[in-house]
């Protein structure tokens, strides 16, 4: 049997399978019920936005804004600064979100890929890929990239001239801690059958400190979420399961009970956030912040109003977003405080007409978030300023077949 | 549209703006609910979840109906829409916390006509798939996608998407050597 018979044998079971699908077909009723279940949840998050946002936002783009004038110039390695004015919050306490009209910033502070030209645009310059890898970081003297391969996930280990050196089988995603002298990925161990491993590696040249790994559930795909902690990591298997991987004398893991699912870890404080419940009639969840060190099943706070996705390098925030996705991803684009919850600023979108969607955010600096951001059929990377500023930092990439770009050291689902 | 189901202001232009723009909806989700709820089903492997997946999937189109101005790019936004709803994080978490208390009872009277003691290996064999992949295998398989287009719609690179097929096919070929049956059903049919 070749590829075509079993394709053609797929093709057919397929088919033959969902035919007699009828189920109970839907009016238009039976839509718009669920339809308006999930505006009012949209609705209420808008509410509390425009209560607490007004309250929280406007004192703090203040600060930002006095901070950036009046302190010291930034280091050369940072993006300039924006000389735009502050804008002033729409009426629901949210900034407007659009890719068009915005003034061009300066090019961003992280590395993306360009699909097309297969080309990682670091700070430094664009560099030549041997193909558009889902993700790429800097590895020792050369790069960590991850691939799709024959038989999955591929960590492919580069030199600095972009020549494949290695190759194992991997994880869903490799994750650089902040200052980039870390990274953490999975691989399997084909010395035991079925063994996964988790491992935390220096990445920097020089940097004095041993690879560490931890075993996952046997036969399991990893989803390494980052680092918590200078001595522990957090990471996920695709089947769920949610583990703090931590580097004492013994090291070990721990399951953490809190949460569905765990979207983020701050290298600074340790906390872990992530879904603490689901509504599936509403498609949305309620998300929660825990602290590990204070207890590994309740949440330090908890929010329905929010997706919670990264924390800012200092720990001081975390990217965040309506917790309604569609196909694109949240509608909008938040900072809330990672001690509170408390939102302090909000991007919704000024195109009413047009589908607005945040397919990814990450944080350039602690004070700044990079937003690639859908609008119709067009995407672009947007500087979004704790004070509300929005700017351009890359061109208008037409959404057509294929994704035409993405951060570089994030994984992409 | 949400002023009109949030406040129940609705002046006469409003409605009749309404009125054209439900039943632009309605023809177009009487045309399309069959082949969805079919994807539906294949991608979440029974009915209850395949109905419910729809429902989810239609009301949020719903709520963007207006903004998705070029009407051929509808298909695509819908199935955007379904297949990353069913590969949320956050509703396999849900879905199996459900599971696990038992709270599906409708899924267990649901049958089709495969489920008589007669389960195809193949269909056993595309629901052992990763939620991922399978999307990769009903999306270029079954809806006929081309390796971009399914790309596009699960947010991955083409190598992903054809490595995942790939590999999907190499474990099928696996599975054929310990269970011969699963080819013979494909050749008898011929």
């Amino acid at each position: 049997m070749n590829d075509f018979d079993e394709r053609d044998l797929l093709t057919r079971e397929l088919r033959d399978r969902s035919q007699d699908v009828g189920g109970h077909p839907l009016g238009l009723d039976h839509v718009r019920t669920r339809a308006r279940r999930i505006q009012r949840r949209r609705n209420a998050v808008a509410g509390t936005v425009a209560a607490v946002v007004l309250a929280v936002a406007v004192p703090t783009a203040l600060s930002v804004t006095d901070a950036t004038r009046n302190g010291a110039p930034p280091p050369a390695d940072q993006p300039t600064p924006s000389v735009t004015e502050t804008p002033t919050p729409g009426p629901d306490g949210t900034f407007p979100l659009s890719i068009k009209d915005l003034p061009r910033g300066a090019e961003p502070g992280v590395s993306y890929v360009l699909n097309a030209e297969k080309t990682l645009v670091t700070p430094d310059g664009p560099v030549d890929l041997p193909e558009a890898y889902s993700q790429i970081t800097p590895y020792l003297d050369g790069w960590l990239a991850l691939a799709g391969g024959e038989n999955g996930y591929e960590n492919v280990f580069l030199d600095a001239d972009m020549d494949v050196e290695r190759t194992t089988l991997g994880g869903a995603g490799i994750v650089p801690n902040a200052d980039g002298t870390r990274v953490l990925y999975s691989e399997r161990d084909f010395n035991v059958a079925g063994r996964t491993v988790v491992v935390d590696a220096p990445s920097e040249p020089g940097y004095e400190r041993e690879p560490i790994s931890w075993d996952a559930p046997r036969g399991s795909t990893v989803a390494p979420v980052g680092f918590a902690g200078e001595d522990t990591v957090a990471f996920s298997t695709e089947d769920g399961e949610l583990f703090l991987g931590v580097d004492d004398a013994d090291p070990h893991t721990v399951p953490l009970q809190g949460f569905l699912g765990i979207s983020a870890a701050s290298e600074a404080n340790g906390l872990v956030a992530g879904m603490v419940s689901y509504d599936d009639m509403e498609g949305a969840g309620c998300y929660g912040v825990l602290d590990p060190a204070v207890s590994t099943t309740d949440t330090v706070w908890d929010t329905c109003d929010y997706a919670l996705f990264e924390f800012s390098p200092d720990g001081r925030f975390v990217i965040a977003g309506p917790p309604q996705f569609d196909g694109y991803g949240p509608s909008g684009l938040a900072v809330l405080d990672a001690a509170s919850g408390d939102p302090v600023v909000e991007f919704s979108p000024s195109a009413k007409r047009t589908v607005t969607a945040v397919s990814n955010a990450v944080w350039e600096d602690s004070d700044t978030v990079l937003a690639l951001v859908v609008e119709g059929d067009e995407t672009r990377m947007v500087r979004a300023e704790l004070d509300g500023r929005l700017e351009a930092v890359t061109d208008t990439y037409s959404i057509g077949m294929n994704l035409p770009l993405w951060f570089a050291d994030r994984p992409r689902s | 549209m949400e002023c009109l189901v949030e406040t129940g202001v609705v002046t006469r232009m409003d409605r009749a703006t309404t009125s054209t723009r439900d039943a632009e909806f309605e023809e177009y989700m009487a045309a399309r609910q069959p082949s969805l709820l079919r994807t539906a089903y294949l991608l979440t492997g029974d009915r209850h979840s395949a109905e419910d997946l729809v429902q989810t999937s239609l009301a949020k189109l719903y709520l963007s109906w207006d903004k998705v101005q070029k009407r051929e790019l509808l298909d695509g936004y819908v199935r955007r829409i379904m297949v990353n709803e069913n590969n949320s994080l956050w509703r396999r978490a849900w879905k199996r916390k459900e599971v696990t208390t038992d709270e599906l009872p409708e899924q267990a009277h649901v049958t089709d006509r495969h489920d008589h003691g007669e389960r195809s290996a193949l269909w056993d064999f595309v629901q052992t798939l990763p939620r991922k992949q399978r999307a990769v295998i009903v999306l270029r398989y079954y809806e006929d996608l081309t390796e971009a287009e399914v790309a596009d719609i699960l947010g991955i690179s083409v190598g992903t998407v054809k490595s995942q097929a790939s590999r999907a096919l190499a474990s099928m070929r696996q599975r054929v050597h310990t269970q011969p049956m699963l080819a013979r059903d494909g050749e008898e049919e011929r």
